[in-house]
C-alpha cells in the first residue's frame, strides 16, 4: 500500500501536474489506446470547420484517465470502489493540466479504512475541466 | 447492445501509457497466466470500444465512410464507474449497455437533451466487474 494510507486526514490536499503542454500526438495516442477516433479529437479541419472548436480537443475520458492515474498513484491500484465526475470544459493542445485531490471523508473500520477524495482538474489558466470524486478502500487484511 | 471484450494485459499497458500511468506493474503482468487478476487503469473499460460493433469512432478503414467519426453536436457530460471484481487475463468479459434516464435542461446555447447509458462489464464467470454510467448531452436547438 502507498504512504497515502498512513495519514488520510480530512482536508489533506495532494496536487500533481497531469500533463504539460499537451500535444496532438498525445491526444492521438489516447485515441488509439481507447479506440475513440471521434473526429473532433483527431481531425483539425473537422474540429474547426464542422464542430466550431478552436482546434481539436482532448477526449473527456482522456482527462478523466489522467486524473485517475493521479488518484491511483495516491491510493494504489485496486483500491477504488467508485470514481466519477463531470466534464466541465474541453482541454486543448498546448494546455497544461493540474489535478488537486482533497480528502473529504476518512473512516476507519475493523475491516479497513475508507476515504473519499474530491478531485478537481484544471488548466493552469484556471479553467476547471473535470470535477468529481473517488471512493477508495484499504482492507485491513492487505497490510 | 452487447458484445465480448477480450481482456489483455498488453492492451492494459498501452492504455495505461496513454493516460500517464507508468507503474511498472503493467509490464510485469504482460506474461500473466490466463485467469490471473489484472491491474488495469480505472477507466480502462473505455477501451472496450475497440470491440463494440456499433461504435462509429473505433479504428477502422476506410475512415471516409459516412457514418464514421461521431457527431459534433454531442458532448460527454459525466462519467461514473463502480468497481466490484477484477478483470482477468485472457478472459472474454461480456459487455452490455442499456439506456438510462433522459432529461432536458435549458442551457446558455439552447435546449440541452441529456441521456444516460449504463454499461455493465461481467467476468467470464458472470460476476459483475465494473458498472459504468455515462451521461451524454446533445444541443437540441436555440431557445
Amino acid at each position: 500500500m502507498t504512504e497515502f494510507w498512513a495519514t488520510p486526514v480530512v482536508g489533506s490536499t495532494f496536487t500533481a501536474t497531469l500533463v504539460e503542454n499537451l500535444s496532438r500526438a498525445h491526444i492521438a495516442q489516447y485515441a488509439g489506446a481507447a479506440g475513440d477516433f471521434n473526429l473532433v479529437h483527431v481531425d483539425e479541419p473537422f474540429a474547426v470547420g464542422q464542430a466550431g472548436r478552436p482546434s481539436v480537443i482532448a477526449h473527456g475520458m482522456f482527462t478523466m484517465g489522467l486524473t485517475a492515474s493521479f488518484v491511483t498513484s495516491l491510493v494504489g491500484h485496486g483500491a477504488l470502489e467508485r470514481f466519477g465526475g463531470r466534464f466541465l470544459a474541453p482541454v486543448h493542445p498546448g494546455d497544461t493540466v493540474v489535478c488537486t485531490a482533497t480528502v473529504s471523508e476518512a473512516e476507519s473500520a475493523p475491516d479497513g479504512a475508507q476515504v473519499v477524495l474530491a478531485v478537481r482538474t484544471a488548466t493552469v489558466g484556471g479553467q476547471l475541466v473535470f470535477e468529481g470524486s473517488a471512493v477508495a478502500h484499504r482492507p485491513t487484511t492487505s497490510e | 447492445m452487447s458484445f465480448q471484450f477480450p481482456v489483455e494485459s498488453g492492451q492494459a499497458l498501452l492504455f495505461a501509457r496513454s493516460v500517464g500511468d507508468v507503474d511498472p506493474c503493467y509490464e510485469h503482468q504482460l506474461d500473466a497466466r490466463p485467469g490471473t487478476p489484472l491491474v488495469v487503469p480505472p477507466t480502462f473499460t473505455s477501451s472496450a470500444a475497440h470491440f463494440d460493433p456499433e461504435s462509429r469512432t473505433r479504428p477502422r478503414l476506410p475512415a471516409t465512410e459516412a457514418d464514421f467519426g461521431g457527431s459534433a453536436d454531442r458532448v460527454h457530460a459525466e462519467q461514473h464507474f463502480e468497481y466490484y471484481e477484477p478483470l482477468r487475463a485472457g478472459e472474454q468479459a461480456s459487455v452490455e449497455s442499456i439506456p438510462g434516464r433522459t432529461w432536458t435542461k435549458e442551457g446558455r446555447s439552447g435546449l440541452l437533451e441529456f441521456s444516460e447509458t449504463i454499461t455493465e462489464f461481467r467476468t467470464a464467470g458472470g460476476a459483475l466487474a465494473v458498472r459504468a454510467r455515462k451521461v451524454g448531452v446533445r444541443i437540441v436547438g436555440p431557445r
